[in-house]
């Protein structure tokens, strides 16, 4: 696969990644102020950005499972750095909900 | 010469499209030249006023009200990029050097 490609992957994770992080963010001042359901919708939200850059990812595993050469390129570790980091911080601010929650 | 900054998460996507953009912009002889930080320097620098314009990348969108205070105090222009101007091909790359010349 080319680098240029490989490239546009590693983007297209990152920016699904930003956007799930973005709206993660956006959920915490929700929960602060017991507003439960948006918050959640916040991050059920994220979820379908985080499916996004999955689906990116899924694509490169399968050409890689197919027998194509997948360079590891390190703005590609970077692009999973940025998923990876996302899904733990959106598996936290589910937790939280629920200890907001008991606490309101 | 005018300068702008791309400030993204670590520095790392923005210095690809930054460098990608100047290019662009070298080969179309026009005197625009792109930098890249990462958001936790991204504050600092705008403080020290070398820029012309300040660009925020779309995954790092819940640091701009904090980036744009910072630049309002400098009196500087600071933009949100759209996430389509934000991919290291030819027609992103285009897209993100139109956005600078609309700003700058």
């Amino acid at each position: 696969m080319e680098s240029e490609k490989l490239q546009e992957i590693a983007f297209e994770i990152i920016l699904s990644s930003g956007n799930a992080r973005t709206l993660i963010h956006e959920s915490f001042p929700l929960m602060r102020a017991g507003k439960f359901t948006e918050g959640r919708e916040k991050l059920e939200e994220s979820n379908e950005s985080l499916k996004e850059a999955h689906k990116a990812q899924t694509g490169l595993l399968q050409d890689y499972a197919n027998g194509e050469a997948v360079v590891m390129d390190v703005i590609m570790v970077h692009a999973q750095d940025h998923l990876m980091t996302t899904m733990t911080l959106r598996e936290v601010a589910l937790e939280m909900l629920e200890l907001y929650k008991r606490q309101g | 010469m005018k300068k702008a900054l791309i400030i993204c998460a670590g520095g790392m996507s923005s210095s690809v499209i930054a460098k990608r953009t100047t290019e662009l912009f070298t080969e179309q002889g026009k005197e625009i030249e792109l930098d890249a930080t990462s958001a936790t320097q991204g504050a600092t620098t705008i403080e020290k006023d070398k820029y012309d314009l300040y660009l925020v990348s779309p995954q790092t969108k819940m640091y701009f009200d904090n980036l744009k205070k910072a630049a309002d105090k400098v009196n500087k222009p600071i933009v949100n990029i759209p996430p389509q101007a934000y991919v290291p091909i030819p027609m992103g790359i285009k897209k993100l050097a139109g956005v600078v010349e609309e700003n700058i």
